[in-house]
């Protein structure tokens, strides 16, 4: 036993290591902006083509046949949302942009949705 | 005849050793039945334990005990080779290596509670590289570094408190093994 390190008030190399561990904290969440998988695709479904992957890239507006209607989808920046829709809710034009990997939104009454796509997306989850 | 094996000599430190052993098996087990609200966030409470062993036994010693704990609480939970024991593992290494780099530094520089929280920390950096690597390899699970870094530090400090309390009565009163 090293009585050296029976000490019970902190000292110099432990206030140094406190401080390189919370120095962790912003450096973690700036990696984690950079590491965020960035969408660059955005897969369609409808009743018409069960479901079809368009890119991302060239901002423009979609027009999706569905059940009750066409419904539009506006890409831009490499964000897409539901401009119209022939619904009664109009949920789907309410949730506005959507920009990260994996989120989406669904038209239920058009039978339309949109989900947007990362080229690293291999799960959207996984439990055990 | 049959030869005789040697008796085999099972000295006070290794008794010691055994006793706490099993303590961080039995903390490991306890605290593996209670609910998290973050995904990951756990006191670590076993980690006394393996500090406590450290400081009064070495490094050698400790590793033993933190290796037998993450082994014999995976196997008494029902968790061995499953993905929570290699997270556990993953864990108890890294956090091993992290201690034993503070432990070839000359004496009195780091005390309990620079261990404590360089452990803790490394563990759950190294639990949460192990899961992306292995389990959910999705750049979102890195979300979580930083609530972990920071769970890390709170409870590193924590654990480092009760292991310098615990430590100050056991250098008061002899071993009661």
């Amino acid at each position: 036993m090293n009585a050296a390190l029976t000490i019970t008030r902190p000292g110099i190399g432990d206030l140094a290591i406190l401080l390189l561990c919370l120095m962790l904290i912003p450096l973690s969440l700036h990696w984690l902006g950079k590491a965020r998988s960035v969408p660059d695709a955005i897969r369609i479904t409808s009743p018409d083509t069960t479901s079809k992957i368009y890119s991302l890239a060239p901002d423009r507006t979609l027009n999706v046949n569905g059940r009750l209607g066409t419904s539009s989808i506006e890409i831009s920046n490499g964000s897409a949302r539901f401009t119209s829709s022939p619904c009664s809710g109009k949920h789907c034009v309410l949730s506005g942009w959507h920009s990260r990997s994996g989120s989406g939104m669904a038209c239920l009454p058009n039978r339309v949705a949109m989900t947007l796509l990362a080229p690293d997306d291999t799960y959207d989850g996984l439990n055990y | 005849m049959a030869s005789q094996a040697p008796a085999l000599q099972i000295s006070r430190e290794d008794r010691q050793i055994a006793l706490l052993a099993s303590l961080a098996v039995a903390i490991h087990i306890l605290e593996s039945g209670i609910p998290s609200p973050v995904p990951g966030v756990k006191p670590g409470l076993a980690n006394i334990i393996t500090l406590l062993v450290l400081f009064r036994f070495g490094w050698r010693y400790a590793a033993w005990v933190s290796g037998l704990r993450v082994l014999a609480g995976s196997l008494l939970i029902g968790t061995f080779m499953s993905p929570t024991f290699f997270l556990s593992l993953a864990g108890a290494t890294a956090s091993m290596l992290a201690i034993g780099v503070l432990w070839l530094l000359p004496k009195g520089w780091v005390g309990v509670y620079g261990i404590s929280i360089l452990a803790a920390v490394s563990h759950v950096c190294a639990q949460l590289v192990t899961a992306w690597l292995l389990f959910i390899p999705h750049s979102m699970i890195l979300g979580l570094l930083p609530v972990l870094i920071a769970a890390g530090i709170i409870f590193g400090i924590f654990n480092a408190i009760i292991v310098a309390s615990i430590q100050k009565r056991l250098t008061e009163q002899p071993s009661p093994v």
